[in-house]
Order: C-alpha cells, then sequence, then structure tokens
C-alpha cells in the first residue's frame, strides 16, 4: 500500500508541475508582445493561410522536411509513433474504452517500434554527424536516452514480462477519481511509471518546451498584411 | 585583423545536393571586426567603453529584451538542437567555423541566457551548456554575432521558424548597452543623428553638388531642371541610394529622378534632412507645380 501512495503522490505532483508549468510559460508567450512583423516568406497573407502553413508544419513537419531529409525521417517517424502510442495508452485512462482507441490498438503497439528506431536514427545522427556532435549538449543525450528507457520499458512489459494490467488499470482510474487502488510491485511497470513522471516534470522547464513554442513564434504564425494592417505592439506602441 | 587561413570552398554549382564541409573549430575565430570609437558610441545613445559593471548590466539589458520580444523569448527555448540549420548558413559553407551554424551562432547567447534566465541554466549549467557572462564569451559574441548577415535564411529551415536575426540584433544590442559598438553600424548611425545622413555629408557640399548638377543638365538637355534643397511644403518623400550623391555611374539615377518629375509637370524638391533620423542619406521631394 506504500507503494501505492508513493506513486500516487508523485503522478499527482508531476500532474501539477506538468500543468501549471505550460500553462506559465504559455501565458508568458502569449503576453510578450512581438513589435515588428517578421513572418518568414512566403508567408500566408491571411490568418487561414496561416492555419493552413500551421497544420503542415504540425502534421508533416514541412521545413524540416525541405530543410534536412534524415531529421525529417526519424523526427517525423517518432513522432507519429508517439501520438498512436499515447492514443492507445487511453484505453488505461477510460471505461468504457472509446471505440476509436480500440481501433487503433493494433497500430499503437507496433508504432512502439517505429518510436525506437525513430529515436535510435536521431541519437545516432549526435555521434555521427560532426555538426550535430558539435551542438549537443549532455541534456540532448539524457532526453533521448529517458523517451527511449520509457520505450523500451513498455515494450518489456508488452512483450517479455506481462504485468496484470487490469490491476494496474484500476489503479490509474483510481487516481483519477480521488480514490486510491493498491499498485501491484511490478519491477517493469514501477520503472515505466517512474520515467514517464521525470517526463512530465523536466517538460516545461527544458528542450520539450518546442511543442508550445512553435506555436507562437511570430515567423511562423504572423499574418504578412502590415501594409494592409498596421501592426503595433510592445514599444513599436510606444 | 590577422590574414584569414581559410580555404575558399570550390563552386557546386552543378550539384544537386551540395557537399557539407567538415566544421573546423575556430576558424574563423580571428574575424574581429572593427570596434566603433567611443564617440560613435556615445553619438547614438550608448555608453563610450566597456563599462565596469558590464557583466550585471548587459544581463540586465537582455532580460529586458527578452521581457519585449516574443521572437526572442520564444527562440530561446524551442530549438531542440535538431541540426537542420546547420548546414544553411552561408557564412558557415564558406569558412567551416562551427560557430557559424546558425544553431551555435544562436547558442553563443542561449547558454548565457540559460544561466541566468532559467531553473536548469541556474542549477544544472553543465547538463544544458548554460555559460557564464565572462570576456572569453562576450569576445565570442563580438566576432560571430558580427559574422551573421541578417539573412534570415536558417528560418526558413527550422522546424520551429527560429530566426537567428532575431537573436544576434539582440546579443548586438546588448554588447552596444555595454559600450561594445561595432564601428561600421555605429559610426554611420551616428553620421545620420550629428550629420543627418549616413555619408557625413554637410548640408553646404550637398548643397554644391545639386546646383552644379543643375547647371549640368541644362547644358545637356537645354531644360532647367531643378535639385533644389531643403524646400517646405513637399508632399512625396524620396529616399535614394546614398552612392547617388557621389558615386559613378549611381549619380545619373539622381538626375533621372529630377528629370522624370520634372517631365511629369512637377518641380523636384530634394530634401536633405539635418538632424532628422532615421530617413538617409537625404530625401527629395516633390509637390505640384
Amino acid at each position: 500500500m506504500i507503494l501505492s501512495v508513493v506513486y500516487a503522490v508523485l503522478f499527482y505532483v508531476a500532474t501539477i508541475i506538468l500543468l501549471v508549468g505550460l500553462a506559465r510559460k504559455i501565458a508568458i508567450y502569449a503576453r510578450t508582445p512581438a513589435p515588428l512583423k517578421i513572418p518568414t516568406t512566403p508567408a500566408p497573407l491571411t490568418k487561414a493561410g496561416v492555419v493552413w502553413r500551421m497544420t503542415k508544419e504540425v502534421t508533416v513537419f514541412r521545413s524540416l522536411f525541405f530543410s534536412n531529409k534524415w531529421i525529417w525521417l526519424f523526427g517525423w517517424m517518432f513522432h507519429v509513433a508517439l501520438a498512436l502510442v499515447l492514443a492507445r495508452h487511453l484505453r488505461y485512462f477510460t471505461e468504457p474504452v472509446w471505440g476509436w482507441v480500440t481501433l487503433i490498438q493494433p497500430f499503437g503497439k507496433y508504432a512502439a517500434f517505429a518510436m525506437l528506431a525513430g529515436l535510435a536514427g536521431l541519437w545516432a545522427r549526435r555521434f555521427l554527424v560532426d555538426r550535430v556532435r558539435y551542438i549537443t549538449n549532455l541534456s540532448d543525450h539524457l532526453i533521448l536516452a529517458l523517451l527511449m528507457a520509457i520505450a523500451l520499458s513498455g515494450l518489456s512489459i508488452k512483450y517479455l514480462s506481462h504485468t496484470d494490467i487490469v490491476d494496474i488499470k484500476a489503479y490509474m482510474l483510481g487516481l483519477m477519481h480521488f480514490d486510491l487502488q493498491p499498485l501491484p510491485a511490478d519491477g517493469l511497470v514501477l520503472l515505466h511509471f517512474t520515467l514517464v513522471i521525470a517526463l512530465m516534470v523536466i517538460f516545461p522547464i527544458s528542450k520539450l518546451l518546442h511543442a508550445p513554442g512553435l506555436f507562437f513564434a511570430p515567423t511562423r504564425v504572423q499574418v504578412d498584411n502590415p501594409r494592409e494592417v498596421r501592426h503595433i505592439a510592445g514599444w513599436t506602441a510606444e | 585583423m590577422a590574414k584569414a587561413t581559410f580555404d575558399t570552398p570550390e563552386l557546386q554549382a552543378n550539384q544537386e545536393v551540395p557537399d557539407i564541409p567538415d566544421i573546423q573549430p575556430g576558424s574563423m575565430a580571428h574575424s574581429h571586426t572593427f570596434p566603433a570609437k567611443p564617440e560613435h558610441n556615445k553619438s547614438i545613445g550608448y555608453p563610450g567603453e566597456l563599462v565596469d559593471n558590464w557583466q550585471e548590466a548587459g544581463i540586465k539589458r537582455l532580460g529586458e529584451l527578452v521581457e519585449g520580444s516574443k521572437a526572442l523569448r520564444v527562440f530561446l527555448d524551442t530549438c531542440v538542437k535538431c541540426g537542420a540549420c546547420t548546414d544553411k548558413c552561408h557564412y558557415f559553407l564558406g569558412t567551416s567555423d562551427p560557430n557559424n551554424m546558425p544553431v551555435a551562432r544562436q547558442d553563443l547567447l542561449r547558454s548565457v541566457y540559460r544561466r541566468y534566465f532559467t531553473f536548469a541554466g541556474k542549477y544544472f549549467p553543465k547538463l544544458v551548456g548554460a555559460k557564464d557572462f565572462d570576456k572569453e564569451v562576450l569576445d565570442d559574441w563580438y566576432n560571430y554575432f558580427h559574422q551573421c548577415s541578417q539573412c534570415r535564411r536558417c528560418s526558413v529551415f527550422c522546424p520551429y521558424g527560429i530566426d537567428t536575426a532575431e537573436i544576434s540584433m539582440a546579443a548586438r544590442e546588448v554588447m552596444d548597452s555595454v559600450g561594445v559598438g561595432q564601428k561600421y553600424c555605429n559610426e554611420i548611425l551616428g553620421k545620420v543623428h550629428v550629420v543627418g545622413n549616413n555619408l557625413g555629408l554637410p548640408e553646404p557640399a550637398l548643397k554644391d553638388t545639386l546646383e552644379g548638377l543643375e547647371e549640368d543638365v541644362e547644358e545637356d538637355t537645354g531644360i532647367p531642371i531643378r535639385f533644389p534643397l531643403d524646400e517646405k511644403g513637399a508632399d512625396i518623400l524620396l529616399i535614394t541610394p546614398s552612392a547617388d550623391f557621389f558615386a559613378e555611374p549611381h549619380i545619373d539615377g539622381l538626375i533621372g529622378y529630377a528629370k522624370v518629375f520634372t517631365r511629369q509637370g512637377r518641380v523636384g524638391r530634394l530634401v536633405p534632412m539635418p538632424r532628422r533620423p532615421p530617413i538617409f542619406p537625404c530625401s527629395s521631394a516633390v509637390a505640384p507645380t
């Protein structure tokens, strides 16, 4: 029971750090003025155009595709696989499980391998490409290690050493409804949980902020209409 | 300045995918552009020389800039060091100096920003590559932030739209604010403020040039074409390249403007703007006859 309490506290604290930290960062980004119009050409002339541009950036990583095919391949593979894996995990947090979540279960399972392959490719570049090696800090390696460890521990639970998934789900649902259930003392599951908690905690203080940050980059989200609409903000308004 | 020791890369005009040079750390570390004189820094409101508390003052200025610029603030946070920009800067392709890769250039400032403004940089500097703002870092800033032409090519390729120009502009402003100005920028801007144009052309000299032109043009064409100076009531502002006033064949352009305005039945009025920043080098305005 002590295990249940410890992990419950960890999960609650990590969730608060993640949500409050992200909300704080997003509020700061939103509040900071963009004094000048600096959309990168070719830039859309309308709001709808910006939405289309961002849709392409977020779903197919358009800029990255035209920038570097290897990074695009590995990066896109990792992110799409991660999205599928996360969606698959919804079945541990919903009762009854939503229909579409049931449908994507098989894709989610194999996506984990694609995720690992993508991470491995990205990590290999940090050693093999001298330019990327030069710009890599220890934290860049550690984040890749963390994500890989999460994927590997998850895959181990799935394929090597099965856990009692019904108990795990009961525990997670219990956490969500503030009704603490016993957590099985399964080493791999606890490792998986610990790593995910670590990821949640570092999210708002690390480069993982690229996720919300993309939506605040003036170069990408500004409409190119400085002649039609006078743009004043921050020091240009003074 | 020491003589450059790098090899000139070969043109790869016929190659669809260019070869990217291996990095040569420090190959452009010697490229130290001329510093501005104290009077030039002062003429645009910056301290003349490196101030005593420059670290403190620089970090404070950096904080103000981040507060006032969404671009700077977001760009300093979002880089994931993916490497997409590393082979996109012409300064890197031409010199192989890794600090000329956009991400590495940004990191010269980002490492300082992290050290003083982020949790990770304050408590785990080694982990995230955060650095104290010391003299060595300041020298690197001076060398490499003036090896950026702020063309923004990197921002086209960055998956997060990170624009190195925003970062290098901020770094230059921080340096200016502690008295480390660059000659070409600050001397010229100083002239705009003090003399009225970027060339530092005094008004009588400009007047004389234009009167001479009037005579020459009338001799050539038989038509009186005016190049008037500093006349009030103008409603069209024409900003010309500065070379139009002193260089061949650029001056033909200036003559051309006057001819066109005269042909349109208007009288051209060139108005230099002494002590009236920031329009340069001189304006030509036209009002209906």
